[in-house]
Formats: C-alpha cells, structure tokens, sequence
C-alpha cells in the first residue's frame, strides 16, 4: 500500500465518521434542504475516498474505476457549493423565522393596537388590535380588508402612505384618522406605519392608538383656553401673562393701547421682552419677580409686598413712560395646571399716575395747612379779666395787662391813642381848646 | 494533466468565490472553521493535482493526497461537532 493509498484511507476513515455523526443527527436536520445536500457531499466524499484508496493501493488493478473517477471529480466541488448554497439560505430563512417569532411575540404585548396587513388584507393582529376594533378575537380581524375599517375620508390618504411605506421602505410619522369598528362605531386614531419583513413575504406593520378620549379632553382644554385669553383679552386692565421660558403668551388690548405694542409683535417674544415698553430696557418686572424672586430688582419699586403667598404687589415710577412718567401699580401671580405645577405667570397694572399726584398735591395741601397753622396763634376760651382796670390773669395765675395778654397770645399789636370821651374826662381843658 | 483534474479545479475555485463573497453569511455556519478546512484542504488537494503535471510532481502528488486526507478529517470533526448534540436546533446546517 502506497502512503497516498494511505492518505485517501484516513480521508476515507474521515468521510465514513463524518457520516456516521450525520446519520445520528439527521431526522432533526433532514427536513432542511442543506441537511440533504450535506448528505449528498459526504455520499460522494466517501466515494470519492474509497475509488482513490483503491486506485492508489494497486490491489484491484483489474477493475477500471476511471469513469466514475473522471464523474465524481467534476461532481464533488458542486457538492460543495450546493452545500454551502443551501447552508446559507437555510441559515438565512431560519434567521427569518426566529426574528419573525421574536416579532410576533413583541407584537402580541404590544399595549398599543398593531396588526399587519398584505395588500389590504389583515394578516397578523395583536390583543390590543382586537380591542381597538372591538373585535371577539383576532380570527375575526385575520383576512378582513383593513381599508373596510377606515373611515371613507381617510382610505385614499392611508393607501398613499401605505404605498410610500412599500415603494420606500420607510416608516411614516403618526397621523390621525378615523377607525371604524365592528359595530360600526367611529373612533379617533394615531397610526403609524411600517414595513416588516417575513418568511412569505414583506407586510405593513400599522400601529394604531385610539384617542377618542384624548381629542375630546384636548377639545375641552382648547375650549377652557379660548374661554381664558377671552377674559384676559377684555379685562379692562392691561394685563399679561408670560410662561415658563419667560415668552409672552397672552398681551390683552388694555395694555396694547398703554404702551402702543401690539399683540403680534410681541408674542411668543422672550428674553424680558415685556419690559421694554415700561422700562425702555430688558429686565425682570413683576411677572419675572413673582417666577423667581430677586431681592435687588425688589428695591427698585416704590411698594414692594407680597400677598397671601400667592400675589406680588409693587408700585414703581416709569419715567419713559408718557411725558412726564407714570406711576403704575402691578399685582402679579403664578399660573398652575391642574396637576398644580407652575406653567407661568400672569400680571396686571394699572396707572394711578393721576391719582398719585392727587396725593402728592394732597399731601403738599397739607404740609401747607399746617404750615400757616403753626404761624396762626387764636385766643379762645374763658378769660378771667378784672372788671375795674381790666388786666387779666394768665394760667400761672399772674395778671397782665390787657395789652401785654393779647399781643403775647396772638399776632395783634396795639398802638396806643386816646378817645374823646377819655380826652373829655381826663383832659377837659385841652379838649375845650381843641373843640 | 488531466482535463477532468483541472475541471475540478476549476469548479473548485468558483466555490470558493462564492464562499469569500458570501463570508458574512457562510460565517453564520455552525463551527464554520472546521467546515471551511475541510473545504480548503481539498480545494488545496485540487490545485495540487493541477500543479503536479506540471513539476514536481512527486511532491505535489504527496502533498495532494496528503490534504484530501486532512479534508477528510476535519469533515469528521465537523459532523461531530454540529451532529454531537442533534437536538439543539441552532447547532444544525
């Protein structure tokens, strides 16, 4: 025996063992074309060892084995590639069918309603599809048109999106539609859409959400907000209100005639935008205040206080304001939601520039008042007086003359004459020469 | 030379561009080293049966046989490994 004899009897050995494993492992592998070709392979690998053995031995010299040489020669790299061939596509197709388990077990968790369809026709359905659709049970979904669902407006703009879903093989954002269910029922929905592939083929994955109960809170809430900047648009006072990141959401029509901004021109603004009509200058006022308190810019309102917790009340002087300033006073509050969490803050003021210099001419009235008061000095009272020379007594019991008491107790001074009827009695001789 | 030696040869080396384009699919193969030896090897044995008309040809020819034998081998590693425990599914072809 020859030492290629040699080697082609240990291939031989390898290809028999070889099949021996295959044969004990077949019945799981068998169903799966590459479990037949590699069967096919070892068949003609063992062959193929053996005809080489014999011919390399020289010890059956008399049995010509080159036909079935010059065959098994060309057939055995097929075998291969058949082999390797099915190998892969049995690989590949496995593959498949565990993602599409994985999926399918993704899917039916799912808390949001996903089924898929091929050409229209429902094909997989998850329980919270079943319920969407108000459904007994998925088999009552499988096979049904999915656009007989859909509301007539809304067919022809779902098939254009199913359409780009398989021309592209792009998701497409959610929209919303209408659903019509078994009952015939018409709800509210968010879909969106997909493609997703499957051992038969690519279907589109929808998935759907109902929010009938969303769009009517959300109507509600539009309703309650519309109700709102109506308010706040006709309260007589100017009135703002700003939200978290400081940009004006609602600027009524009161204080569009205060400062001559309107409405379009400073909405959505941030960046203490609010304040440059008061101000001239971007800076915090009240509304910022009332958000985040800020001890320096408290001391530059005139009143500064704060109300129950709840209110900021300040009076501040707006020199750029008008020709002479005005005097505004602002009462500023937060705005929560219903969970009660802080959204933003709205502020109102109010000019008291008339009634601030009421006060000041007012309060100068006064200090004149009492001003002359001080100068005035009156008599009153009981005085007590002596009926015969007419001094009276004062209140440390003295008595003074009547002159010297009243030009002491009041702004009257005397310059001292004499009458004709003392003249007669006191001096009648000069008072007959005078007459 | 024979034509068929070079026919083999020839399909051989169409495999295994199939194999090396198809690498990040054919790597997915159970215990693919030892099944992509095997092929190698005799691929090996087949361009040596080639080589060996034209020189050398008592070392090519050894050399051919030499890893047919060795093809052989690592085939019967190869069902033994991915044959050993049959009923692990993912373990199969």
């Amino acid at each position: 025996m020859s030492i290629e004899s040699a080697f082609e009897l240990v291939g031989f050995c390898g290809a028999t063992t070889a099949v021996a494993y295959y044969l004990r492992g077949v019945r799981h592998t068998f169903p799966t074309n590459a479990g037949l070709a590699l069967g096919i392979l070892l068949c003609v690998s063992i062959v193929k060892y053996s005809i080489n053995a014999i011919e390399w031995s020289g010890l059956f010299d008399t049995i010509n084995l080159d036909y079935l040489e010059d065959y098994l020669d060309n057939i055995w790299p097929f075998t291969w590639f058949l082999f390797f061939f099915t190998s892969m596509m049995d690989t590949a197709a496995r593959r498949l069918r565990h993602s599409e388990e994985r999926y399918r077990q993704l899917v039916e968790t799912n808390p949001d309603a996903v089924f898929c369809h091929r050409a229209g026709m429902i094909i997989i359905a998850n329980p919270a599809a079943v319920e969407l659709f108000g459904a007994s049970s998925s088999e009552e979904l499988i096979g049904r048109d999915f656009y007989s669902m859909v509301h007539a407006d809304d067919v022809e703009r779902l098939k254009s999106r199913r359409e780009h879903i398989v021309q592209t093989r792009l998701s497409v954002p959610l929209t919303r539609a209408k659903f019509i269910q078994i009952d015939g029922r018409v709800i509210d929905v968010e879909v969106a859409g997909s493609l997703v592939a499957m051992d038969r083929g690519p279907m589109v994955q929808t998935v759907a959400r109902d929010i009938t109960a969303r769009r009517k809170a959300e109507e509600a809430l539009a309703d309650s907000e519309r109700r709102l900047s109506d308010i706040i648009e006709f309260l007589p006072d100017p009135t703002w209100v700003i939200d978290l990141d400081g940009r004006v959401v609602a600027w009524n029509k009161a204080i569009e005639r205060m400062t001559g901004v309107k409405k379009k021109a400073i909405l959505g603004k941030g960046g203490y935008a609010h304040a440059i009509p008061f101000y001239g200058e971007p800076r915090p006022t009240l509304i910022d205040l009332v958000l985040q308190r800020d001890r320096q810019w408290e001391t530059n309102y005139l009143s500064f206080e704060e109300e129950d917790g709840l209110l900021l009340v300040g009076e501040s002087f707006h020199p750029k304001m008008g020709e002479e300033g005005r005097f505004l006073s602002a009462t500023a509050a937060k705005l929560y939601d219903a969970q009660g969490d802080v959204v933003g803050a709205v502020e109102s003021v109010r000019d008291i520039t008339a009634a601030k210099l009421a006060e000041r001419d007012r309060e100068r009235l006064i200090a004149d008042l009492q001003g002359a008061l001080a100068e005035v000095r009156t008599l009153s009272g009981l005085l007590p007086i002596c009926a015969k020379c007419k001094n009276i007594r004062d209140d440390r019991g003295y008595w003074n003359q009547i002159e010297s008491y009243i030009t002491k107790h009041s702004k009257a001074e005397f310059s001292h004459s004499i009458c004709p009827d003392c003249a007669k009695a006191l001096y009648p001789d000069l008072h007959m020469q005078l007459k | 030379m024979e034509q068929r030696e070079i026919l083999s040869f020839l399909i051989g080396c169409c495999v295994m561009a199939f194999v090396v384009f198809q690498w990040p699919n054919m790597r997915r193969l159970p215990n693919v080293k030892l099944i992509m030896g095997s092929f190698a090897a005799l691929f090996a044995s087949w361009g040596f049966s080639v080589v060996e008309a034209l020189f050398w040809e008592t070392g090519f020819n050894f050399l051919q046989h030499l890893f047919s034998g060795i093809g052989g081998i690592f085939m019967a590693l190869w069902c033994r490994a991915v044959f050993r425990n049959p009923k692990a599914p993912d373990s199969a072809p």
